[in-house]
């Protein structure tokens, strides 16, 4: 499903990054990890077609990402593409619900609610789609932006650093809602992350190292 | 849902929108509002004007003689002898005069003593009844038939002058024979008659003074007097020269009515321009506050924005989201603008309608359509500073920050 060749990236002269090839089958996990600095976040904006390479290539499913003019991987990057962050963010003056609905919009697919609420429901936040996201746990928003991830049936899901902020319960249960759900669905799953708690979870890993600085 | 993100947003954190919104709409209320009172007036001033080339009455000001012979607002400036005007009639320059004499009045409304020509000149028709023919007949304006109830055969007593607090003639009466349909000119305003009823009250109540104090009065002394004459000009060229002639060779004085407007407008204009700057500048500081309130929360917002990005909203689409996310708060503004102009004027006429004997009217000038589209560009170029950081925002490091 996700396939990267001769990665490169450069900020300025000073700061490039050259990424060893990746690749994830629809379903499976892959874990980054590294320290950081050494360009986890850089490498997760390349895949989500956020950062353009300078050079190198990569594909997802039959895609040329790294071909991508700018809303060309915006388009792409709402259709097929699911994100989740360290820290959850929402729009914060519009219900979970509505949060929810947005992948949709941007992304161009059709709204549907009852989906949302399914899968709002499988995730244990289907009492709180009504309320605002600053109303919420802090586990319970990690669950909702999981659920935003996965709103468009997305073929790969990035996610970065999304356990780094939680306690060990919060941990387990996130780590394994992500697998489960890229697995029901799926789709390629790539975590990004230093949290050493990880690594025993998920079996495939490439560890990133300090370079080129 | 675009929309619904915008409003959500603006309603999320209303204390900044409120503001912006409230300088818009005082801004936009007294742009609206001098609209709509200069575009009346002038339209009042206009109409009532027709057909009226001078005004002859006695010497005096001349634009006290235009206001209260043309526009019935002001007290007359005195009386003329009819033998004068009737000489006037055989001028080859005039063409037509209508006779004006100042009777008394009924509740506040004023009774004139005039031809028919008066009538046909303000283009007004009967709605009921029939003109008035013998003496003591008076037909009434629309407005006046509305707020004094006067019927067809109905009598009314006059009141001396036309304060309220004056003496009635409670020995002869009007009957009113019609009444005339609106024709949003002076003609709504008054009662008419003929000349020689407004006399012939007055000529009771000479006697009747004369009875009171004792001593008799020959009737013929009194001489036949009126107020003022409205006067057609046989062509443009002998409107400019009667009125020299008229003041030179004649005790009255001529007045030119468009003259007199004019120079009043131009003093109104004064006052007008002042109060018309005062509004732009209202407006500046509320495009201003706008900019202010819409850069604030792009800053809180920025995250918000970029998960947007994120979730595959193009650039473009972001720039247009905050660029109407202005013009939202400037329509709001302007609504309310439109609004507080109304109330202002609903304010005017329940105070001074009655007084002034004109009810502004609320529908919409087209000129607000200029303010309309003036008040949504300036909430567009006040969304425009975001608009573009938003569109140049580099969404990687935006959502790394955060």
């Amino acid at each position: 499903m996700l396939q990267t060749k001769n990665l490169q990236f450069a900020y300025n002269r000073a700061l490039s990054f050259s990424f060893p090839d990746l690749g994830c089958n629809a379903g499976e996990s892959l874990l980054i990890t590294g320290r950081s600095g050494c360009g986890k976040t850089t490498l997760l904006h390349l895949l989500a077609g956020i950062l353009h390479p300078a050079s190198g290539e990569i594909k997802i499913g039959n895609t040329l990402l790294s071909s991508l003019s700018g809303s060309g991987a915006d388009r792409f990057r709402g259709e097929s593409i699911g994100l989740v962050y360290q820290r959850p963010h929402f729009i914060a003056s519009l219900t979970v619900m509505d949060n929810l609905r947005l992948p949709a919009y941007f992304g161009h697919k059709p709204v549907v609610g009852a989906a949302i609420e399914s899968l709002a429901e499988q995730l244990g936040i289907g009492h709180v789609l009504r309320q605002l996201p600053d109303q919420l746990s802090v586990g319970e928003q990690q669950r909702a932006s999981i659920a935003r991830a996965m709103v468009n049936n997305p073929r790969l899901i990035l996610a970065d650093e999304p356990t780094s902020a939680l306690d060990d319960d919060n941990c387990t249960s996130v780590i394994e809602l992500l697998t489960r759900q890229a697995a029901e669905h799926n789709a390629a799953l790539v975590i990004v992350t230093h949290d050493g708690r990880l690594k025993s979870v998920v079996k495939n890993q490439v560890e990133l190292s300090l370079q080129g600085r | 849902m675009l929309l619904k993100i915008i409003y959500r947003n603006l309603a999320h954190k209303p204390l900044g929108a409120a503001l912006s919104i409230a300088l818009l709409a005082l801004s936009t209320g007294i742009i609206s509002m001098l609209l709509l009172l200069q575009t009346q007036l002038e339209q009042k001033f206009e109409r009532d004007l027709k057909d009226i080339d001078l005004v002859v009455g006695a010497k005096g000001s001349p634009l006290q003689l235009v206001l209260s012979a043309v526009y019935h607002v002001d007290a007359p400036t005195g009386n003329i002898p009819l033998e004068e005007v009737e000489k006037l009639r055989k001028m080859r320059s005039i063409s037509g005069i209508t006779p004006l004499a100042y009777g008394d009045s009924y509740q506040r409304f004023r009774i004139l003593g005039t031809d028919t020509t008066f009538i046909s000149r303000y283009g007004g028709k009967l709605r009921s009844g029939r003109l008035f023919g013998q003496s003591l007949e008076a037909i009434a304006g629309a407005t006046v038939a509305e707020n004094t109830g006067l019927q067809v055969g109905q009598t009314f007593y006059s009141t001396h002058g036309d304060a309220d607090g004056g003496a009635q003639h409670d020995h002869a009466g009007y009957v009113v024979t019609g009444i005339l349909e609106r024709s949003n000119t002076v003609l709504d305003n008054l009662l008419l008659t003929d000349v020689s009823s407004v006399w012939s009250i007055h000529e009771e109540e000479h006697e009747e003074h004369g009875h009171e104090h004792g001593h008799e009065h020959d009737h013929d002394s009194i001489p036949r007097e009126i107020t003022a004459a409205l006067v057609k000009a046989r062509s443009v060229h002998s409107a400019m020269t009667l009125p020299m002639m008229i003041n030179e060779s004649t005790g009255m004085q001529a007045a030119s009515p468009a003259l007199e407007i004019n120079r009043l407008m131009k003093m109104l204009g004064i006052g007008v321009t002042a109060l018309q700057t005062l509004a732009l500048g209202i407006m500046l500081i509320s495009g201003f506050s706008v900019f202010i309130a819409l850069y604030n929360r792009l800053r809180e917002r920025k995250y918000e924005l970029a998960l947007m990005r994120s979730m595959g909203c193009s650039r473009a689409r972001l720039f247009w989201m905050l660029l109407s996310e202005g013009m939202l708060l400037a329509l709001t503004g302007f609504i309310g603008g439109l609004l507080l102009s109304r109330l202002g004027l609903w304010i005017l006429n329940s105070g001074a309608a009655r007084e002034f004997h004109f009810v502004f009217r609320y529908e919409p000038v087209q000129s607000e359509l200029w303010l309309l589209g003036i008040t949504v560009l300036v909430g567009a170029l006040a969304a425009l500073v975001p608009a573009v950081s938003a569109f140049r925002m580099n969404l990687s490091r935006a959502l790394a920050d955060a």
